[in-house]
């Protein structure tokens, strides 16, 4: 009766300090089949490898020396029904060719997220656990096919490569391939025996992004050649770097009683910059009856040719990264259940999305380009994804239970609080559309000293409207991306972990 | 005891990556192929047509009227009959106007999805020397109360054998000066167009107050600049001499002075009443079309307005036959103002006998638009006043026909691009074509 006491007690507080917080961006949360199976309400409990994750504090209490694996696969099963057209002021919407009143979904791919660790006790300090692990604090990827240039713009253009004399946009218009991986040292002792223990991880972080982008550039010709529909040039740009950080990962977990764990942590990752090449393509308009009046070489015969201008250049942008502290609570209700609670805090208003800086460009010298070097600001402005994101909460809960000495079940929920929940610079390529539900489900089967994990989760994500454009950075160029966005994701995590 | 966890581990872990493998998707191309394209549109672009009422304008020695004619493919080639729309561009706006602005990927896009009904669509040319003469009826600008009030349909029915003749079948459009011409077609010619379209133009030549209007652009064309390398005399008829004779000069410069200037050849040439006949010394093929080439004119009876404040003589001029006395006939005009701007009344008079709303109550028939539908797009960002006098031809036709027959079009360009001039043909031309199919239907 006092557990369920306990238990009513903590998750109303728990709510409660979600409504008072405001926090979920790119953060992973695939590291760990028990952790995930509780909901990753795990800071307390971190009796495996992936404690150098959620709290490298939990190593000090951890008997034996341990080596783990998991690979997470999750997929993102969003929806976008686009409403991506200029309103004149009487509500009549200029058409763009982006796919608008038409459902469209991301491009279907099952991820695959490995991670992996190990740690030992060593009689250094009194005795002080040690790991090694390499995890993925912060991933995302997504890809979306959106657009298709009205015929009137260029009509030579195909999605599908079928045909050699037209040409190919990129179908992988709208997409972010962002990793960071952390190489983690983890050192962790108890202060207080059987009582008090303190993590500290040093973080080695590695970032790759890949971020492609359609931006539309107003045409700096004058009539004709900028009448509509070839008011906008698209420009798809797409940038492939990577880059190296630092950070800090650390917690405490203290043992209340015999049967109660309290844990708190901190995690501070520093800014990456990330730089790398870009290509810059532009879709020129094609204007059969008005091209063949100017001279190649000419802008207007450019911004009439209908040709695909590639552009490549360096590139260079800082990856922000934010802070996240965290506190949880465990209980052991007897020799079989465990239940944990914990809460995050995560300061996403840091990231302010990116900004591509460019430098060294070049392009084919042939004389159909030529005009490039007389309209530089057109082809070789920087590019930026501004976002304006808020500090997020989020409440975890979870569970696992003994059944036997073969099988361990975990479950467990968590509420992520948006960190665009205000609706403002929505993009596809991070689609967050409200605050997020996930429950999880696994299991973990223990042979000798070997356990093998599986664990499922869904996240149901609420629908969002985002209506109206917004210039976030004044720079002329729409940051968000209005449309219906509907969201789920699934993800499995198996998992394999020996003991010795 | 390790294979009795093993087997349902792995048939449990099997079954996980399934169930997320084949999942149903859905489409995202939902544009995945790009719409098949006929090598021709059409019947192609590029017609040359023989009018004998443009044997006198500037210009235009064989007298032809350039035009580009759309028609879908398959119902062409099936001899499937067709309806006829007509549609006239702008100041220096060439055959081509529509056509530049996706006219055919448009018309090809609509057919195709069945938004529009296939219809033969015929572009003209606007007067090439001055932009423009609104498509009116005198000398030196050419009879088009003639050629669009029945001579041109003739024409496409003759040549193509495919064109419905039913009046609901045959729709006129413009924009800009082209409206006009548009509206005077079908109010000069009644029973000649089921239906007209037309986007803000000089629809109502002295504004809703009857002091604007075109009266607002005078001061602005008297001050427009000369040519700098050619014109070092700042005189009055010297801009417009140039304005005809220096293929340097550009429009963008001095676009009110030759819009006045083409006016004044449409409404008050100096030549008022000469009767003039063409000597027709030659044939020539062009395009594959028999054109009559005018070599010299006959000229009797000449009767001019005289001298005006804004007398331009020697716009351009044409050789006259030895039968009416040899020599050159020099062309000149009388713009509605001075070298200061200010109106002279009596040319001002002339231009307002060719305003619509005096067109249509100098109308024979009580209500010549009695039974056209009607459509026209405004906006307010609309250049040269042009707004203004939409908003208040269209109230003048409402009042007449009710606001059912007259369906009006809102529209603004976006920010950085706003709709002065013709930014928006392309979302216009969608408005229009599925206005005048709609009508095709009735």
């Amino acid at each position: 009766m006092g557990m369920i006491k306990f238990t009513v007690l903590g998750l109303s507080l728990g709510l409660f300090a979600c409504l008072q917080v405001s926090a979920a961006g790119f953060q992973n949360t695939s590291v760990g089949a028990t952790s995930k199976g509780m909901g990753e309400a795990f800071r307390a409990t971190a009796n495996d490898w992936t404690a150098a994750y959620y709290n490298p504090a939990g190593y000090a209490f951890i008997p034996d020396n341990q080596l783990g694996l998991n690979w997470a696969f999750p997929y993102l099963r969003h929806e976008l029904t686009p409403n991506y057209g200029y309103r004149d002021n009487f509500g009549n919407r200029v058409e763009t060719g982006v796919f608008n009143d038409h459902q469209v979904n991301n491009s279907h791919e099952i991820l695959n997220i490995p991670s992996a660790g190990f740690l030992l006790r060593f009689p250094v300090w009194q005795e002080t656990v040690f790991g090694l692990s390499a995890f993925e604090p912060f991933d995302y990827n997504i890809s979306w096919n959106l657009y298709t240039p009205p015929e009137a713009y260029n009509d030579l253009v195909q999605l599908n490569g079928a045909d050699t004399n037209r040409l190919d946009i990129p179908t992988s218009q709208f997409s972010n391939n962002l990793d960071v991986v952390a190489f983690q040292l983890t050192a962790a002792r108890e202060f207080i025996p059987d009582k008090l223990s303190i993590g500290l991880g040093l973080q080695l972080l590695r970032g790759d992004l890949v971020f492609n982008d359609l931006t539309f550039r107003n045409n700096p010709l004058a009539s004709p050649v900028s009448d509509r529909p070839r008011d906008l040039v698209p420009e798809f740009s797409s940038n492939d770097g990577r880059g190296w950080g630092f950070g800090i990962n650390a917690g405490m977990m203290m043992k209340v009683t015999p049967k109660m764990n309290v844990a708190a942590t901190v995690k501070i990752p520093f800014d990456i910059k990330i730089s790398g090449e870009s290509t810059l393509s532009f879709l020129m308009p094609r204007n059969t009856f008005l091209s063949p009046q100017y001279q190649p070489g000419s802008e207007e015969f450019l911004f009439t040719n209908g040709s695909l201008v590639p552009i490549s250049a360096n590139f260079e942008t800082t990856l922000k990264l934010p802070t996240s502290l965290a506190a949880g609570i465990a209980y052991n209700v007897n020799e079989k259940l465990n239940v944990a609670f914990d809460v995050e805090y995560t300061l996403w208003s840091k990231y302010n999305g990116l900004e591509f800086e460019y430098a060294d460009f070049s392009y084919p010298r042939i004389s159909e380009y030529r005009a490039i070097d007389s309209t530089p600001e057109f082809f070789t402005s920087d590019l930026s994804s501004p976002v304006e994101w808020n500090n997020s909460g989020k409440i975890m809960a979870g569970l696992n239970y003994k059944l036997n000495n073969l099988l361990t079940i975990m479950a467990g929920a968590s509420l992520d609080q948006s960190v665009a929940r205000e609706g403002i610079a929505v993009k596809p390529q991070f689609v967050d559309t409200g605050n997020k539900l996930t429950v999880n489900l696994g299991g973990l089967f223990h042979l000798s000293r070997w356990d093998f994990g599986l664990v499922t989760s869904f996240t149901d994500f609420p629908d969002q409207t985002i209506s109206g454009f917004i210039d976030l950075d004044n720079d002329g160029i729409n940051d968000n991306f209005p449309g219906t966005y509907g969201a789920r994701g699934f993800e499995t995590i198996i998992s394999v972990g020996h003991r010795f | 005891m390790i294979s009795r966890f093993f087997k349902p581990a792995s048939f449990l872990l099997i079954i996980a990556l399934l169930s997320l493998s084949c999942s149903d998707r859905g489409s995202y191309s939902v544009k995945s192929d790009v719409d098949e394209k006929g090598i021709i549109a059409g019947l192609g672009a590029d017609h040359v047509f023989d009018f004998p009422g443009l044997y006198f304008q500037p210009r235009n020695s064989p007298g032809m009227q350039k035009m580009a004619i759309y028609a879908p493919k398959r119902f062409f080639d099936q001899g499937q009959p067709l309806p006829v729309l007509v549609l006239l561009p702008p100041a220096f706006g060439t055959q081509y106007y529509y056509f530049e602005r996706g006219l055919y990927e448009l018309a090809e896009d609509m057919i195709q999805k069945g938004e529009i009904k296939p219809m033969i669509i015929v572009c003209l040319t606007n007067e090439s020397s001055f932009g423009g003469s609104f498509f009116a009826n005198s000398i030196p600008g050419g009879f088009y109360d003639n050629i669009l009030g029945g001579q041109l349909l003739d024409h496409i029915k003759d040549r193509l054998d495919i064109v419905l003749p039913q009046t609901s079948k045959h729709g006129i459009g413009g924009i800009g000066m082209g409206g006009y011409g548009a509206f005077r077609a079908a109010i000069k010619s009644p029973g000649v167009y089921g239906s007209v379209s037309a986007n803000d133009g000089p629809l109502d030549f002295d504004g809703p107050t009857g002091n604007s209007g075109l009266k607002n652009l005078f001061v602005r064309a008297s001050n427009e600049p000369l040519n700098a390398s050619t014109d070092t005399v700042a005189s009055f008829s010297k801009r417009f001499r140039t304005t005809v004779n220096s293929p340097i000069v550009n429009p963008a410069t001095i676009p009110l002075s030759m819009l006045f200037t083409g006016g004044s050849l449409a409404f008050s040439p100096n030549d008022t009443n000469a009767t003039l006949g063409t000597i027709l010394d030659r044939d020539v093929i062009i395009n594959g079309v028999l054109v009559h080439t005018r070599l010299s004119v006959t000229l009797s009876s000449p009767n001019t307005i005289g001298a005006t404040a804004s007398k331009v003589d020697s716009i351009f001029s044409v050789t006259l036959h030895p039968t009416s006395g040899g020599g050159r006939h020099y062309f000149g005009i009388h713009l509605p103002y001075d070298s200061m701007g200010a109106i002279n009344q009596p040319i001002w008079d002339m231009w307002m006998d060719n305003d619509l709303a005096q067109l249509h109550e100098d109308a024979v028939s009580n209500k010549p638009l009695y039974g056209v539908n009607i459509f026209m797009a405004s906006t307010p960002e609309a250049a040269d006043g042009y707004y203004d006098m939409t908003q208040s031809w269209k109230n003048y036709l409402r009042g007449i026909y009710g606001i059912g027959r007259v369906q009006e079009y809102s529209y603004s360009g976006r920010l950085g691009n706003p709709a002065t001039k013709d930014q928006y043909v392309n979302d216009l031309l969608r408005e229009m074509l599925m206005f005048h199919s709609k009508n095709f239907q009735e």
